[in-house]
């Protein structure tokens, strides 16, 4: 048993100084039992293994996919992607595949027009939708199927900031066509999206979860969710999926899901995303139909939302320059048009963006007794093109047309963006005890998740009191994380009266703050970390809400400047080749960080945000193939980055 | 709506491709519309709402009607004008013969008679269980199982020689208590990844470890608690108890047989569709009019 501690001999000696030796002795048959009982686990992993997935995923049953050049990329293309199989691409035909594979996949169609346009397209050549169908060949066939796709985009009524419900404004074309048409179209496709669900779903290997996008865009304020359900397709076909056809207001889609699932047994989770593009109505002050928070609707908007996309292809919500000035790292992949027929000028509100929305969930937890933007943060694609392509040097476009270099340019074109507006990315980290559809179910609804914009890097985030240095010296973090606090999307409530566990018994004075265990480790085949940070928001005296960020540990023994602010980590990509070097950034952080400034009478969220060095970005490796300069659209390099969900204090 | 495509009528392909294919009207009421005289416009009420239903993007065919009904005189007029203008145009541009060489319609023209082709031959678009076996003799090879490996590792930090003499002297006390693979869980510093390794494909190691420490433990046997190393991977050193290894082999038919019958379909419905057109080809006969190849 004696090489049990061979390794930790000298954090043993550090440790045994400050603690009485026979007390020592005690400790350590102590933590040898503990050991040998919890090593009596068989899994794979002693802890919550880390799956990467992609909950936002869109086929050609998708009308703006196919619209867009997408007429091969059925859900079966998406599944053998995901699983890492070579696939034809559906726009130039060549055979692509992702480098590393997916654990899940959630292929969202839009509800509405749900594989009518396809249908039409190929099928249906006789009877009422014929009319149609002809137009939408006509359109397709003579290249206008992106003009088509803006016609039927609404028009931008309200202004950003507006606080008018959007839908009410009579006369306005404030939703996408009606399904009315179609409707046996819709119920096959559904049919055969759930059959391919359930047929490429391998418990323990991968996992298919059901699902779909409620696409609600009033006035062009975008207010979409993705709908994703444990659920089998047996149990999937008894209902058909929710449309904004049905409903624009999101009370309705969660009044939907609660009368389903009493129905049907099935659970569904609703992931609201583009914040960034909602005008502020996503994250509103009221609910949408202008009626303040009470107690009972912000609940209920926390349970069917624990999680919202922070990161995808149109852009990345947690935070803007504009709410966030004292951030240098608030300007990521900024996306600023709306989907809509008209121009607006964009103008970031406090709606948009997920940091402001968690700060407001404070205020009007304060206000009401509980937080309707009690969200965790994950990252997903939003590819239109059947491939959930995250990976920025393997990278397909958002829609099929826009999947190479030279349609980039095109991409767009009328709208006010090309493909390098779109970002390369958004993938969900997920701590789930196994990968089933119904593991990885419970991890979202306890917010166990994260956001990256791509890579793969593993983020570790346990709150507690009784986090100190030592707890680092462990084997696996995870082993005093889930002991001696909670993970990411966990709670904190009211600060102990003594501390926990062992020091308890010694009679030590109460923890005055939160302490924080944080492991942030790079991509297995990415780029090497800058920095880890910990964003703190908390309800100040005032009852306003305030935020900080924090860094908490970084690379290259960096020394912070008088203003308090760490030196940039460089860059080492070459413009000219677009590769870059590993020889600054680190490929591992852990720290325990405890709050300088904690009051233990304000509420407060705190997450944590990883940034890797810079890499080239999509944009920067399509300039170099078409010799020109790098595309304007964002700067040639980025620095991906991770977003944990929150763990919230309340006092 | 799908059920039409299983309903190719022999009547609406002889109209599809003798009268005027792409434009004929297809909620019209042919016999009269009296299209065989090329200066007669006929125009039927549900033709125009239909018309409508089209111009307007309205996809509702209900919505439309009632919205006709609604129409006062002038309006219906304008769009009675609207039609007759368009129908004009398209008939002038068939008297010249638009129709015939224009890409877009020849296409179409084609794309319509492969999609009603293959609704005929729906019969034979079934697959038996010699057809589905030859498939997978042929192309079983895409379905291939990349090669995995299980193992745990007890992990040194020390990427330098005084971290080798200490992974070596774990070798021996690992060995010597005969430490199995659960029984290591809390050895070792903290790695980067994971612990253990359970049937994962040499490629995932390999982009865990790097390639000295994979090509290593591919050379590694099998056993259930023999400890070998220390193995240096980019990250240090590792004392690993490999367990099991699995070759890369391609799956047995039932194992595959929801992907492999849906492979062999679609694989089936392209040859029959090449074959129907072939059989069609024949009909005709082909004149070549090209100038010799030098």
């Amino acid at each position: 048993m004696l090489t049990r501690f061979i390794t930790r001999s000298e954090r043993a000696c550090e440790f045994s100084s400050k603690v009485p030796s026979a007390l020592f002795v005690l400790l350590v048959g102590i933590s040898m039992t503990l050991t040998v009982v919890s090593s009596d686990r068989v899994s794979a992993e002693t802890f919550r293994e880390l799956l990467w997935g992609d909950t936002h995923l869109h086929t050609a049953y998708s009308f703006d996919a196919f619209l867009n050049g997408n007429r091969s990329a059925d859900p079966d293309t998406a599944y053998r992607w995901a699983k890492g199989l070579p696939v034809i691409h559906p726009y130039h035909r060549a055979r692509v595949r992702v480098k590393d594979p997916l654990d899940f996949l959630v292929v969202a169609d839009h509800a509405e027009f749900l594989g009518v346009i396809r249908t039409l397209y190929y099928n249906v050549h006789d009877g009422p939708g014929a009319a149609f169908a002809e137009q939408v060949r006509n359109a397709f066939d003579n290249g206008q199927g992106g003009a088509m796709f803006r016609d039927v985009l609404p028009m931008g009524v309200v202004a950003p900031g507006d606080t008018k419900d959007p839908i009410s404004d009579e006369g306005a074309p404030n939703a996408l066509p009606i399904a009315a048409f179609g409707e046996q179209i819709r119920r096959d496709t559904w049919a055969e999206t759930t059959a391919a669900a359930d047929r490429h779903n391998e418990p323990g290997k991968f996992t298919a979860m059901i699902g779909w996008e409620w696409s609600s865009l009033p006035s062009g304020a975008n207010l979409h969710r993705v709908v994703m359900t444990p659920a089998d397709g047996e149990t999937a076909r008894t209902f058909m999926p929710f449309g904004s056809d049905e409903s624009s207001y999101p009370d309705d889609l969660w009044a939907w899901l609660d009368k389903t699932t009493q129905e049907t047994g099935a659970e569904f989770v609703a992931i609201p995303h583009n914040s960034n593009i909602s005008k502020g109505y996503m994250f509103g002050e009221t609910s949408l139909n202008e009626a303040p928070y009470t107690t009972e609707s912000a609940r209920t908007r926390a349970r069917w939302e624990p999680v919202i996309e922070a990161t995808q292809y149109k852009g990345d919500s947690e935070t803007h320059p504009e709410l966030s000035p004292e951030d240098p790292f608030a300007d990521f992949e900024a996306y600023t048009s709306y989907i809509q027929q008209n121009r607006q000028t964009y103008v970031a509100n406090k709606g948009d963006y997920a940091r402001s929305a968690l700060r407001r969930g404070l205020e009007i937890e304060e206000r009401v007794g509980a937080n309707p933007f009690k969200f965790g943060m994950i990252g997903a694609t939003d590819s239109h093109s059947g491939l959930s392509a995250y990976e920025e040097d393997n990278f397909w476009g958002k829609m099929a047309l826009d999947s190479t270099p030279e349609t980039k340019l095109k991409y767009g074109v009328g709208r006010g963006v090309t493909g390098w507006n779109i970002g390369a990315g958004g993938i969900a980290g997920v701590w789930a005890d196994e990968n089933t559809r119904e593991s990885i179910f419970a991890a979202f609804r306890r917010r166990e998740v994260y956001a990256t914009t791509g890579p793969r890097m593993k983020v570790r985030f346990f709150g507690g009191w009784d986090f100190d240095k030592k707890d680092l010296g462990a084997s696996d973090l995870a082993k005093p994380g889930y002991s001696k606090g909670v993970p990411m999307g966990g709670d904190l409530a009211g600060r102990p009266e003594a501390p926990g566990g062992l020091r308890g018994l010694l009679g030590r004075a109460a923890p005055e703050a939160p302490s924080f265990l944080v492991q942030a480790v790079k991509a297995p085949r990415g780029a090497n970390l800058d920095r880890v940070q910990i964003i703190k928001g908390w309800i100040a005296s005032d009852g306003l809400s305030r935020e900080r960020v924090f860094d908490i540990a970084w690379s290259d023994d960096r020394m912070p400047g008088a203003s308090g602010s760490l030196p940039p980590v460089g860059n080492t990509v070459d413009l000219e080749t677009g590769r870059y070097t590993n020889d600054i950034g680190e490929s591992e952080l852990v720290v325990v960080w405890t709050d300088p400034d904690f009051d233990a009478s304000q509420r407060a969220f705190y997450y944590v945000r990883v940034l890797e060095i810079p890499t080239p970005r999509h944009s920067l490796l399509d300039g170099i193939a078409l010799g020109t300069e790098p595309p304007k659209e964002h700067p040639p390099t980025l620095q991906e980055r991770a977003y944990t969900s929150p763990i919230w204090y309340t006092p | 709506m799908t059920g039409l495509l299983r309903e190719p009528s022999v009547h609406f392909l002889a109209a599809g491709l003798i009268l005027f294919g792409l434009y004929t009207w297809s909620s019209g009421e042919p016999e009269t519309r009296r299209e065989d005289d090329p200066y007669r416009i006929v125009l039927s009420q549900e033709t125009l709402i239909s018309f409508i239903q089209g111009k307007t993007k309205n996809s509702d065919s209900s919505q439309t009607h009632r919205l006709f009904e609604q129409l006062d005189g002038d309006a219906r007029k304008a769009w009675v004008d609207r039609y007759v203008r368009e129908e004009v145009l398209v008939r002038e541009a068939r008297s010249l013969g638009l129709d015939r060489e224009d890409s877009i319609i020849r296409r179409r023209l084609a794309q319509k008679i492969e999609f009603l082709t293959l609704g005929l031959l729906e019969e034979e678009l079934r697959l038996d269980a010699g057809e589905l076996d030859a498939f997978y003799q042929r192309r079983g090879e895409e379905y291939r199982i990349p090669a995995t490996l299980t193992f745990t590792h007890v992990f040194v930090g020390n990427s330098g020689d005084s971290g080798r003499i200490k992974a070596e002297s774990l070798i021996g006390n690992l060995n010597a208590q005969g430490i199995s693979f659960r029984d290591s869980a809390a050895l070792g510093d903290r790695f980067l990844y994971n612990r253990n390794y359970v049937d994962r494909t040499i490629e995932e190691v390999r982009s865990h470890f790097g390639d000295e420490f994979t090509d290593e433990l591919e050379a590694v046997e099998p056993t259930a608690s023999t400890w070998t190393g220390p193995h240096r991977s980019s990250h240090g050193w590792h004392v690993v108890l490999l367990t099991r290894r699995t070759t890369s082999r391609i799956p047995k038919a039932e194992e595959i047989l929801g992907p492999l019958r849906d492979d062999a379909m679609r694989a089936k419905r392209e040859t029959v569709l090449d074959q129907a057109i072939d059989a069609l080809v024949t009909k005709y006969q082909i004149e070549l009019m090209l100038r010799d190849v030098d």
